[in-house]
Parts: structure tokens; C-alpha cells; sequence
């Protein structure tokens, strides 16, 4: 038995019937109408047109207005979009006839997608599946994309500079659009430092924009297009009977098809990936080390790899369609806590404890279930349509497993991690947990059951109630065992056989919301500095707290210094009296301030009216605690606060200009200065 | 038309002298406008911007074309932020020794707006300007006529009073690679006033980017000591002759807004005479 990589080796079960569905090695849509399909029948081209025409005219609100409606309530706009938002990306969509039914002006003739898969593609896409960075870049190595594993870096740089180049084509425009408003909906911006997630769309949009062949198409100028001339690529047919040469017949079959297709382009060189390894580049967005990568190696692969098909038309609508049917295997994650959980009142309290449940499916409404003649071929275990039992026939682990993460478990709604807390949930079980190496099988119901525990208030109930969202990952695994090369069982077999061990499973995340008592603290710290004319300087800080919410008692200190020179000149020009040259400093007075007020307070320190100014602008609810920012302050020098007077103003013709002088009001989980933290630190149940 | 010399053209030179940490930012008194914005301003019944994300957490006001961000994080973070939304960001000046500040261009499509970022000690301020499109007419050396996408620089009163006049200063961007800015100081009341001789300048530049993209290009040129006359875009500067004639027609006081006509300006040189009339919104 050799364990595979979750990305690396998998020859897996679902992986290859979704090859094998390419192929052509399974039954066709009518025998898949018959199967259990939760997302509905697929949308009809008027849902879609209706979708399409009330769409905005920028691209930029279009693609939020997609996304928008994908994730909406009504279900058939949520099908018509997913399905609208492809075509717009440059996705063919193909009917039950197998026929160009929908496209753009131009479409990537190699990524065609049917009708009848958008359902599935919705429902993931819903569910909230999605693939990691890793995943995507060792898929994509694996697949002879790309030489090495591409960086995250590399991959967030790519998504956020998708298709910005004004002169890239409207599809590419539009597809970087896409990727990133989904990324916002999920709230995983492509931002420096994160870890990439591409959810299904994003994915195939990725690869198909990478290295598909695009053709015009103008259905109207082509009468005959939807006739038997301008045949589709097929995915699934009622032809089959099984074995490799069926197989083999049916993959030269989308060879065929696909050239005729791209025959019937206007001008458009469909050679462009063979002879150039030139696809529909993210142009203006790829950055350039995954873009040599990418070009370079698919060049490599079109003339090498996939020399045993002899085009590289169905090895790219091999691998896409691929991609896409990966989003056929589900992972959906529940608990029984309701996605919430409160600190430990007491320790050794497992009542407190969520139990978090992973339930592995896989929909195989484009599959018969009985009828996967490639399979065998292949020698691997399909599961049945519904959820992926643990155990085969004998009553052993059949390989399938969750792999669990708790490495992002700090959302990005709090500032839990500016303290050195540790994470708030991990496993009850943490040897067990550490020695599976995170992984547990799955039992005979698709089902892997993870106990999780939080940790413990030492003053239960006293404080403010704080949350913080935390997260757990799932992700399908699949261990089996490989069975010996292939290769000389066929040339077709070899290109089902390097897909299949490129497929990687999704992850899906769940979101628990753990609560704490603890302190109500706010602080507000500044540092400014004010020249004028470069001949005076003046620095001022600010150090307050609060332990007690935001009204206060507010204590600390603030102070100001100015240099000897030109003192009084400047204590003209600025109007007040006397701010004295030296320093001055107060950290006796402690003030309130009341949260309902949203105009300036004013504390006066006594000195020259020295002081400090604080404006509310998103003050918390009466019980409510804040962490992060809740307003501003500035300092006042006679009465007057420095950021507001206009003699201040960096608008002014005085050469007044200064740094700092505004600072944030800031709610925070706790601060040194305030008595007794209220919950355990780091004190876990093993 | 010839080549702009260094930083000859006053205009141009005040920008640069803003950027330089001695001047102005987005005027802080507002009034609240319905807006005429191209971009972020299309995002109906929201004070979200369209196409920014990320901002959850922050603090989003909206006055005229000004949209106020109050961003939790530092402001590297909020660059960040932006250029993984639906906007491209292009740097014109960023902090230096005189002034901890960043002055960007969003873009999106042909759209693009002005954007100031002031770090304070956990939070960043962001002031996104918008452009308003703008009809405008040159007759004399320089002779165009069409619309452009204002972007108001400077909107600044010049005392405490209600009637003390107003210094505005706008840079107008298209069509197609002709782009000028006009400074104009005037009574900010309804109906026609007069426009300070001293006051009035008008500096046009041909280029493939904005007129901000040049200026900060230019300033990054000087900075950076590679400043010469082949560096600097086609253009000519324009200012108040003997015959100089200038009127400001407000008809909106808040936003300030209406037309400027100036009359009777030369170039450098002194030849020619050279009229401007163009319509002018500030931001708030």
C-alpha cells in the first residue's frame, strides 16, 4: 500500500471516472436526468438571456452583479448566472444534443462546458468548495503545465492582475473581474502574503484562459453551425460498451470534432497551442515568471506529452473538462453547535466541546454508475453516486479519508492575534490527531467526525463578550494503491492515466464563531510632528486607555515639547497664548467621554489650553465591544485642535506641514495596564 | 506647441510643490451633493465604491465625488487591498522626508481617480477623488473642443468669510491625449465674478496617461535628477496678458461649480492670444 500525495499521485477513484466520462467511456445525459441532482435541472438559454440582459454595462459591475446572483436567493438566477458568467469568460456552453448552444463572439474552443454540468458547478461553487494554492500549482505541475510548482506569490500576483491590461480581449477583461469578485464574496483577496484559494470557476477559468484555443464564433454567419458540421465536443454518449477501444475511439472522436470546429474559425489559428504554445494568455495580468512557465512548458507538452493523441485539442479539453468535473466530488462540513462555541466555564468541560462533521459525495448525475468501462482499465474504485463510504466490500477502509487544518483558523474580522492568545479551538483529541498526521477516515456513511475544544474563561461570565471567528478546514484524500504503468496498455490510456493522477479533491471550510468573556479595553495612542516653515519644530504624544469601555475613566498621558527657537514668533502665528518653549507633559488627568456624542470632545490639560481632542465616528453599541477602530484623535493647542484649525492645514501658504497629527481611537482585546486578563491563557486538555 | 521646459509652467509647478509636502490636500468642509461621478459613484444606494474590496471593516463616507475610507491597517495594507479589487494602482508620489503621504491613480478602464492616503498610527485615511466629465473649448494658438474627465486638484478658500475667494485648480484629461489644468482664483458666489489676473494659468500637455500620471512623472524625474527638456511632454503654458479678460459663472455654490472663461492669455513668448472656457465642479 503506498499513500499518495493529496495532489501529487492520486490515482483516484472519482478522478478517473471523470476522465473516463471525457473519454466517453460512460452513458449520457438522459440516463443522467435520471439521477438525484440537488442544484435542479440546468438553466434554460431564456434565464440565462434574462440574466444577461439586466446586467450593468461595466464589466467591473457585471461580474459583481454575477456574482451577486450566484449566491442570491433565487435558484434559477443562480444557475443562469454561473452559466452567464462563463460564457462571458469565454466558455462554450454545449446543449444536450451536444452543440454549441451559447458563446461569445470568441470561445476557447478546447473548454467547452455542457448545459447540464452547471448545476454541479453551482452547487459547488455555493457550498463553498475550493482548492488551495498548493493544490492548484502542483495540479497544474502534475498536468505538464508547468515545470515547478508555481508560488503562491505567483498565483495571487496572477489573480489580481487578470485581465486590468485595457487591451486585453473583453473575455479575459471580464473573466480577472470574475476571479476577483468571487474572491471577495469568499474573503480571500488575492492580497500579498495570503494563501491562494481558487474555487471551481476560478479554477477552470485559470487553465482554460491559460491554455485553451480561442476561435471566433458568429453562429449567425454559420447557418449549419449547430448541424452536424459544427458538432461540439462531446463529454458523455450512449455509444459505449466499455473497454479501451472505446475509449480510445471516443477521444479521437473529440479530436475530430474539436478540429472541425476550429475549421470553421475565422483566421484564427487554432495551431497557436501547437505551433506557438500560445493559448489565450491572461495578458496584462499573468505576471511574467508564470507566464513563461505556463507557455513554455504547454509548448513543451502539446509536442511531447500528448504526442500519443496527436493534438493537443482534446489533451486541453481532457484536462478542462477534467477540472471541472472534479467539482462533482463534495465536501460539506457541519457541527453540532450551530457554528458556535463559548469558552470553558471549568476545565475538563467536554459539554462545551463541537463536534465537526465532514460528509464526502459525489455526484455523479453525468455518470451511470454502472457503467464505467474505462474503469477497469485503470483498476480503480469509483464510488457510487451519494456519499463515499469509508469501507469497500469487505468492510475495510477503502482509502477515502478527511484531512483536516486548523492553520487559518484566525478570521479576518478580529484582532485576536495581536496577543499572544494561541488559537482558540483544536482538537480534544490532540496526540491522536497529531499522530494520523490530521487525517481520518472516513466511516461507511461518507462521514468523518472531528471533536474540538476550546479553552477556558478563569473568571467565567466576567467582562465583555468577545468573538472570534474560527476556521476548519476540510479536505478529501484518497490513499490506494497504484497499480503498474500503463503505458503499455495504449497511448490513449496514458493521457487518461497522467490526468487522473493530477486530480486533486476540494476543501470546504467551516466557520465557528467562539466567544469569550474578557476585558472592554480601548486605547488611543499618537505621535505627531509639526514644522513650520523649517524653522520650528513641535512634537505631541498621546498614551490613553481605558479599562472600563469606551466612556472611560480614560487615564495616561500626553505631552507636547517645542525647541527654544523662535518660540514666540510661533506662538504669534499661531494665535494662542502662551505655549511655552520646553516641554509639558500630564499624566494625571483622567476624563470620560460619552460614545453617543459623534462631535469633538475636548479634554483641557491646563497648560496653555493644551489638550487632546477625540471624535467618535464608530462608537459600540450600549454592551458592545469594538476591536479596532472606533474614531480619532488630535491634540489642541489653545482649545483649538491642531488636525482641524485651518491655520494648521497643510493647504495653508505658511509651509506648515506635519505627520502624525491625528491618531486612532481602537478598541483591543486586552492591554498590560488593565487589571487581570479574564480568560486562560494557553491552558489546554489533552 | 512646444516642448514643456522643466518646471517653467507655474501651474505645474504648484502641483509639484503640493506633492513636495508644502501644499494642499482634498478640502475638509463638505456638502453633500448627488454627484455626477463616472466611476465609483455608480454603485447606486451604496456608499461602497464598485470594484473595492476588502473594506469590511473600514469606515466609508461619501461627499460629492469624495469617498472617505478610514481603514483599519496601515496603509501599505490598503494598497494592497486595492490592487487586488478591481482597480489598478499607479503610485505618484509616495512618503518622503517633508511629507508621510501617497498620492495614487485608480484605474479602471479609461476611468481613473485620485486617491490620498494618510498613515496614522494604526489606521489608514483614504480620500478617493472622482472625476466628473466637463465640457471645455480652446480658441488661439491651442485650438480644441470637446469634454473631459476633471479631476479638481485644489478647491481652497483663502480666508474665513463666506465671500473670500476661492483658489480652484483642475486637471481636465482627454480627449483622447490632450489634457490641461487651469488655475483660477474667484468670488465663490452665484452669477459672474471676476477672475484674479494673478490668479489665472492654464498648462496643456499631450501624453498617453493623465495629466497627474505626467506630473508625477515629472516629479519623479526631478526627484531622481534625471530631469531634462527631452523628458518633459508637448505642451505649452498660458497665462494672463495686458488684454486678459477673466469671468467665473457659478452656479453651484455647494459643490462649487459652473464655468470659467479667461480671455487674452499668451505664452511664454508673448504670441498669440489664447481663450479658454471650460466648466469646473469641485469635489465637495
Amino acid at each position: 500500500m503506498k499513500r499518495l500525495s493529496r495532489t501529487l499521485g492520486a490515482v483516484v477513484a472519482a478522478g478517473t471516472a471523470i476522465t473516463l466520462v471525457l473519454s466517453g467511456c460512460v452513458p449520457t445525459g438522459s440516463q443522467a436526468a435520471a439521477a438525484p441532482q440537488t442544484g435542479g435541472p440546468p438553466p434554460t438559454l431564456a434565464e440565462i438571456h434574462s440574466v444577461s440582459s439586466h446586467l450593468p454595462t461595466g464589466e467591473a459591475e457585471a461580474a459583481q452583479s454575477l456574482v451577486n446572483t450566484v449566491f442570491g436567493a433565487d435558484r434559477r438566477a443562480s444557475l443562469a448566472a454561473t452559466a452567464e458568467l462563463l460564457v462571458r469568460s469565454g466558455i462554450g456552453l454545449t446543449n444536450d444534443k451536444q452543440q454549441l448552444a451559447l458563446a461569445s463572439d470568441e470561445v476557447i474552443a478546447d473548454a467547452l462546458v455542457p448545459l447540464a454540468y452547471i448545476p454541479v458547478l453551482n452547487d459547488s461553487l455555493i457550498r463553498g468548495d475550493f482548492f488551495d494554492g498548493a493544490q492548484v500549482a502542483t495540479l497544474f505541475q502534475d498536468l505538464g503545465v508547468t515545470t515547478t510548482p508555481a508560488s503562491s506569490d505567483v498565483l495571487l500576483a496572477t489573480m489580481r492582475g487578470w485581465g486590468k491590461d485595457q487591451d486585453a480581449e473583453p473575455q479575459v477583461r471580464m473573466a480577472g473581474n470574475l476571479v476577483r469578485a468571487l474572491a471577495a464574496h469568499d474573503g480571500t483577496l488575492p492580497l500579498p502574503g495570503a494563501t491562494p484559494r481558487f474555487d471551481a470557476v476560478q479554477l477552470y477559468l485559470l487553465f482554460a484562459q491559460l491554455v485553451g484555443t480561442v476561435v471566433d464564433y458568429h453562429p449567425k454567419a454559420q447557418p449549419k453551425a449547430a448541424g452536424p458540421d459544427f458538432a461540439p465536443v462531446s463529454y458523455v454518449t450512449t455509444e459505449l460498451s466499455g473497454e479501451e477501444a472505446h475509449c480510445e475511439a471516443e477521444l479521437k472522436r473529440l479530436e475530430k470534432l474539436g478540429e472541425r470546429l476550429k475549421d470553421k474559425a475565422e483566421k484564427k489559428a487554432y495551431t497557436m497551442v501547437v505551433t506557438k504554445g500560445v493559448g489565450w494568455a491572461i495578458r496584462g495580468g499573468l505576471t511574467k515568471g508564470l507566464n513563461e512557465e505556463f507557455l513554455a512548458k504547454y509548448s513543451q507538452l502539446v509536442g511531447k506529452s500528448f504526442k500519443a493523441v496527436s493534438s493537443a485539442v482534446s489533451a486541453a479539453q481532457t484536462v478542462a473538462t477534467t477540472l471541472l468535473m472534479m467539482t462533482g466530488l463534495a465536501i460539506d462540513v457541519t457541527d453540532d453547535h450551530g457554528h458556535k462555541m463559548h469558552f470553558r466555564h471549568k476545565h475538563g468541560d467536554t459539554a462545551a466541546n463541537i463536534h465537526v462533521a465532514a460528509t464526502v459525495s459525489f455526484d455523479s448525475s453525468l455518470v451511470d454508475q454502472d457503467e464505467y468501462a474505462c474503469y477497469k482499465l485503470i483498476g480503480l474504485d469509483i464510488p457510487k453516486n451519494g456519499t463515499v463510504s469509508g469501507k469497500n466490500e469487505k468492510g475495510q477502509w477503502s482509502g477515502w479519508q478527511v484531512h483536516w487544518a486548523f492553520g487559518e483558523n484566525i478570521g479576518r474580522n478580529n484582532y485576536y492575534g495581536s496577543t499572544a492568545h494561541g488559537a482558540v479551538i483544536r482538537p480534544q483529541q490532540w496526540d491522536a490527531f497529531q499522530r494520523n498526521h490530521q487525517n481520518q477516515h472516513l466511516d461507511e456513511n461518507g462521514k468523518a467526525v472531528l471533536e474540538t475544544m476550546t479553552r477556558t474563561e478563569k473568571e467565567p461570565n466576567k467582562g465583555t463578550e468577545h468573538k472570534v471567528n474560527a476556521e476548519v478546514v476540510a479536505t478529501v484524500d484518497y490513499v490506494t494503491k497504484l497499480k503498474p504503468s500503463l503505458s503499455t496498455v495504449s497511448n490513449v490510456i496514458q493521457v487518461i492515466d497522467m490526468t487522473a493522477r493530477a486530480i486533486t479533491f476540494p476543501s470546504a471550510r467551516h466557520t465557528i464563531e467562539v466567544t469569550y468573556h474578557g476585558q472592554d479595553t480601548y486605547v488611543m495612542t499618537g505621535h505627531g510632528q509639526m514644522n513650520m516653515a523649517l524653522l520650528v519644530g513641535m512634537t505631541f504624544d498621546s498614551d490613553y486607555y481605558s479599562c472600563n469601555g469606551l466612556n472611560g475613566p480614560w487615564q495616561g498621558r500626553a505631552a507636547y515639547s517645542a525647541d527654544t527657537m523662535l518660540m514666540g514668533d510661533v506662538a504669534g502665528m499661531l494665535g494662542y497664548e502662551g505655549a511655552k518653549k520646553g516641554n509639558f507633559a500630564n499624566d494625571t488627568t483622567q476624563f470620560s467621554l460619552d460614545p453617543k456624542v459623534t462631535e469633538p470632545q475636548k479634554v483641557d490639560l491646563g497648560e496653555a489650553h493644551f489638550g487632546v481632542q477625540v471624535t467618535l465616528k464608530n462608537a459600540p453599541k450600549r454592551g458592545e465591544h469594538i476591536d479596532g477602530y472606533v474614531g480619532e484623535g488630535t491634540w489642541l493647542l489653545s482649545g483649538s485642535g491642531v488636525a482641524l484649525d485651518s491655520l494648521f492645514n497643510r493647504a495653508t501658504s505658511f509651509g506648515v506641514f506635519s505627520s502624525g497629527m491625528t491618531y486612532d481611537v481602537r478598541g483591543v482585546q486586552e492591554d498590560p495596564r488593565c487589571p487581570g486578563a479574564k480568560f486562560e491563557d494557553d491552558t489546554w486538555d489533552d | 506647441m512646444g516642448r514643456l521646459s522643466g518646471f517653467t509652467l507655474v501651474a505645474v509647478g504648484a502641483a509639484l510643490l503640493v506633492l513636495s509636502g508644502c501644499a494642499a490636500t482634498p478640502a475638509k468642509d463638505a456638502a453633500a451633493t448627488s454627484g455626477a461621478g463616472v466611476s465609483l459613484s455608480r454603485a447606486k444606494d451604496s456608499l461602497h465604491p464598485v470594484g473595492l474590496f476588502g473594506l469590511d471593516q473600514a469606515r466609508i463616507a461619501r461627499t460629492g465625488q469624495v469617498v472617505e475610507i478610514d481603514y483599519p491597517g496601515d496603509c501599505e495594507s490598503l494598497l494592497n487591498v486595492f490592487e487586488a479589487s478591481q482597480w489598478s494602482v499607479k503610485a505618484i508620489m509616495t512618503p518622503n522626508a517633508a511629507l508621510n503621504e501617497y498620492l495614487l491613480t485608480l484605474r479602471m478602464g479609461a476611468v481613473r481617480d485620485m486617491v490620498w492616503l494618510y498613515p496614522s498610527t494604526v489606521a489608514c485615511h483614504a480620500s478617493v477623488t472622482e472625476p466628473t466629465e466637463q465640457k471645455f473649448s480652446f480658441a488661439g494658438p491651442t485650438a480644441m473642443t470637446g469634454t473631459s474627465r476633471m479631476l479638481p486638484f485644489q478647491c481652497q478658500k483663502q480666508g474665513d468669510a463666506a465671500t473670500d475667494p476661492v483658489t480652484f485648480s483642475g486637471m481636465y484629461d482627454g480627449p483622447g491625449d490632450f489634457h490641461f489644468m487651469l488655475s483660477a482664483t474667484f468670488a465663490p458666489k452665484k452669477g459672474m465674478s471676476p477672475i484674479d489676473p494673478d490668479s489665472a494659468q492654464v498648462s496643456v500637455v499631450h501624453g498617453a496617461t493623465s495629466f497627474l500620471e505626467i506630473m508625477g512623472a515629472m516629479l519623479n524625474a526631478q526627484q531622481a535628477g534625471t530631469e531634462d527638456d527631452s523628458a518633459m511632454p508637448n505642451g505649452a503654458g498660458y497665462y494672463p496678458s495686458d488684454s486678459f479678460e477673466g469671468t467665473a459663472n457659478i452656479t453651484s455654490t455647494k459643490p462649487l461649480a459652473g464655468t470659467l472663461t479667461l480671455t487674452g492669455l499668451t505664452d511664454n513668448e508673448g504670441g498669440g492670444r489664447q481663450a479658454v472656457t471650460v466648466g469646473f465642479r469641485c469635489a465637495q
